[in-house]
């Protein structure tokens, strides 16, 4: 009893010392952001760069105000496009993994050419994806898809192929279907390498998506930024480079929020190294 | 004989679904006559190779960059050049990081901003600085690069066991012993997996920084072969990047077993 009493006192505790704690890094990265900053402008200042190579913070801090509206509405496309794509393209990747887990033949015949093909730099044929389908955001989802595609393939057939033989025997010798093997078994042991490739993926999927549109678009922040570059209008372009960071970050702590919560179990998580 | 009959088992399934993959595509382009500007037939897509690496092709640099070759190795030195800009930032920061908490505190939102920028983006700036020259796919190739090494030798120094660096203690070894003998040690299996992933980015950020502005290299002539629907070349290129991207994974797993024969990873192998 008095055992279960510490618990549930602890359970509250607990939940306010992580979110103490998870403030507390928060905190760090926003003041670290911040300094960033501070060191941006002094150095511009101090040497005197001009504007046209490099603007200072504040001038481009200045610049993003007044843009800052429409700036977010051409980020808004480019994050549809590589959220699309890589909904899509790590969709059908895990559907693909889980599919081929279950035949033996298969998996050994197409995951050795799944490998070899997430090596290819996909990214390099989306003008070509940009001259056969035009300057609309289709292009732009497929090149995200397409470079998603394979990391999330590779790692999610890793992933379900290391679940521990032991536990699998286990499972089996208590009479469990495939169906509960993988489930409860293989789609646990895949999460790591699922999150690893994911992370990767959300990247990679923006990378794709603002080649596609370097190459011909009628709206995203990569024309915005290939436009300003063939101005040389440094502030623009550093404004449009600047709001596409904030953003980034944000995702990049959404998704490590997502994974510390999903895999708290996993050493990875545990070790409190950076992710 | 064993050896050879397993390799045969493990390599010919996939050669044979590749095969398939080939001529059913080959039959299906022939069949449904399909131009050669949307979709080439391998069989096209195969002579622009020979053509591309015929002696011909291969002319000095001075000149309008053609020919596979000379494009390939153009894209190599500057994805390689950025790699070992990467892999020794990914290093050197790794270490320190490793080393002191506070540091890390410092210099990871900077890293954190670096990383989750997507590169493309930042890659304009770098060509307006230095021009059509290798070093903004050097640059563009680190930032791609350096993050998973970093992370990994972060992981790989902090990770050691901790009954180990005890007994390490005991015998009284100096703090550059536990780093050379325990904590390098004990990285060197995380380097070598992050090395194997940067291999692959490295090609992708040269790639990138080619495709934003560039005068040769396989993105530009990746590029330059879709806008004009010489679509065979552009496949032409992919494969030749495929195989660089392959070529040099497989280099790195070869190094990684020569050097990590006693790690448990290599052992599981035989």
């Amino acid at each position: 009893m008095a055992s279960a009493g510490t618990q549930v006192a602890a359970g509250p505790m607990k939940l306010i010392l992580g979110a103490l704690r998870a403030v507390q890094n928060l905190l760090g990265l926003v003041g670290g952001l911040i300094a960033l900053l501070i060191l941006w402008e002094v150095l511009v200042r101090v040497t005197e760069t001009p504007t046209f190579i490099f603007p200072s913070a504040s001038q481009t801090i200045e610049r993003l105000q007044e843009q800052i509206w429409s700036y977010l509405y051409e980020i808004s496309w480019t994050f549809a496009a590589a959220g699309i794509g890589l909904v899509i393209g790590s969709g059908v990747g895990i559907i693909g993994a889980v599919l081929m887990a279950q035949w033996r033949v298969v998996e050994k015949s197409l995951f050795p050419l799944a490998v070899f093909l997430k090596l290819v730099p996909f990214i390099a044929i989306a003008p070509l994806l940009v001259v056969w389908i035009g300057y609309n955001l289709w292009p732009k989802i497929i090149i995200a898809a397409l470079i998603t595609f394979f990391p999330v393939l590779v790692n999610a057939i890793a992933g379900l192929r290391a679940a521990d033989p032991l536990a699998v025997e286990f499972f089996q010798s208590v009479g469990a279907s495939k169906v509960e093997i993988m489930t409860r078994l293989r789609w646990h042991s895949s999460l790591p390498y699922l999150y690893a490739a994911l992370k990767l993926a959300v990247n990679l999927s923006l990378v794709g998506a603002i080649a596609g549109e370097y190459y011909g678009a009628e709206h995203g922040i990569g024309k915005v930024i290939e436009e300003t570059a063939l101005r040389l209008d440094m502030r623009g372009m550093f404004a449009a480079i600047l709001m596409l960071a904030a953003v980034g970050v944000t995702l990049t702590l959404i998704t490590n929020a997502i994974e510390r919560r999903a895999l708290y179990w996993h050493e990875s998580v545990r070790s409190g190294a950076p992710q | 004989m064993t050896g050879i009959r397993r390799f045969a088992g493990e390599a010919s399934p996939p050669f044979l679904a590749a095969a398939a993959i080939i001529a059913f595509s080959e039959i299906f382009v022939k069949v449904t006559n399909q131009p050669a500007y949307i979709l080439p037939a391998p069989s096209a897509v195969f002579k622009r190779l020979v053509d591309g690496f015929a002696p011909s092709t291969v002319i000095p640099s001075d000149a309008l960059p053609i020919g596979l070759a000379y494009n390939a190795q153009v894209t190599l030195i500057e994805a390689l050049l950025g790699l070992a800009m990467g892999v020794t930032l990914g290093v050197v920061l790794g270490v320190i990081m490793a080393h002191s908490r506070r540091i890390e505190r410092l210099v990871y939102p900077i890293v954190v901003t670096i990383r989750s920028t997507p590169n493309i983006a930042i890659a304009p700036v770098f060509i307006i600085w230095f021009g059509f020259t290798i070093m903004p796919k050097a640059i563009v190739a680190m930032l791609t690069t350096f993050y998973p090494m970093l992370v990994n030798c972060i992981t790989g120094m902090r990770s050691v066991d901790a009954q180990t660096l005890e007994f390490f203690r005991t015998v009284n070894a100096s703090p550059r012993e536990i780093f050379i003998h325990l904590r390098v040690h004990n990285t060197l299996p995380y380097f070598f997996a992050a090395l194997r992933l940067s291999v692959s980015l490295s090609l992708i950020g040269a790639v990138v920084g080619e495709l934003v502005g560039s005068r040769a290299g396989l993105g530009r002539l990746i590029a330059q072969a879709s806008i004009n629907l010489r679509t065979d070349e552009a496949f032409a290129g992919i494969l030749v990047l495929a195989v660089m991207g392959i070529a040099m994974t497989e280099l790195v797993s070869l190094v990684q077993g020569r050097v990590l024969f006693w790690h448990e990873s290599q052992r599981a192998k035989t």
